[in-house]
């Protein structure tokens, strides 16, 4: 029989763990939501992406990227999970509600196109036209 | 003013910190302290970045500054992900066989 031990708090048996309230809840609510590597996971393949254009290009650079997708789909589906399975057992997923869902995905969109707005260059034209129609 | 003409300064991080800076502080979240002091941090590391591009124009052909400014989406998430991670590990250590943590 395996047991998880709080640090820092030595408990004589079962019975005795000292129950820390606020540790349990963020405990709960890191495992329950978004669990951290798959953000991370996440953040190399942005990363992948992002950096692309700075590398030299050629033969080399569509490997690269198949590589990284390669990588991405293995470590999401089995190596992740299998770490956080050995790691901290089985963990019940929070139900996914609309709202979780639509609140991060409004948020990435919202900073594709705010990201996109400010890199793209201003329609000088239609400004001028402004300016001189008032 | 922010001069940025070439608008190469990606605004996308720093919009990003603010947003987890913004739902960390909610009350019905319950995130700690610490948790928000990284938010705060991460908003102001990007803050710093943009804005240092913005005053000094020449530091944008510097490859950190490149780096950081391009892949700051990226980064934020790995930086995000491994704060979970290293939080979670500390709040639940690993787990001992019974009679081993005497």
């Amino acid at each position: 029989m395996e047991r998880t031990r709080v640090s820092g708090e030595h408990c004589a048996s079962d019975n005795d763990v000292p129950v820390n309230r606020q540790r349990i809840a963020n405990a709960t609510r890191i495992l329950g939501g978004r669990q951290g590597l798959y953000s991370a996971l996440l953040g190399c393949l942005l990363l992948s992406t992002e950096l692309g254009p700075l590398w030299p290009r050629g033969w080399s650079h569509g490997l690269v990227d198949l590589v990284v997708l390669a990588v991405f789909v293995l470590a999401y589906n089995r190596w992740i999970p299998e770490y956080y399975e050995e790691r901290f057992g089985s963990v019940q997923k929070k139900e996914m509600t609309a709202k979780d869902l639509g609140i991060p995905l409004a948020v990435l969109l919202g900073l594709f196109f705010l990201s996109l707005w400010f890199s793209a260059p201003r329609n000088t034209t239609l400004i001028r036209f402004r300016v001189a129609s008032t | 003013m922010l001069s940025d003409p070439d608008h190469e300064i990606n605004l996308a991080p720093c919009l990003l910190w603010t947003f987890l800076s913004f739902t960390g502080l909610q009350p019905r979240r319950a995130v700690p302290r610490e948790e928000q002091r990284f938010y705060l941090c991460g908003l102001l590391l990007f803050a710093i970045v943009m804005l240092v591009a913005a005053w000094q124009p020449a530091i944008r052909k510097a490859g950190t500054w490149r780096v950081l400014n391009s892949g700051g989406i990226g980064l934020s998430f790995i930086a995000v992900g491994l704060y979970q991670h290293i939080t979670l590990s500390s709040l639940l250590p690993k787990r001992t066989a019974e009679g081993d943590d005497e």
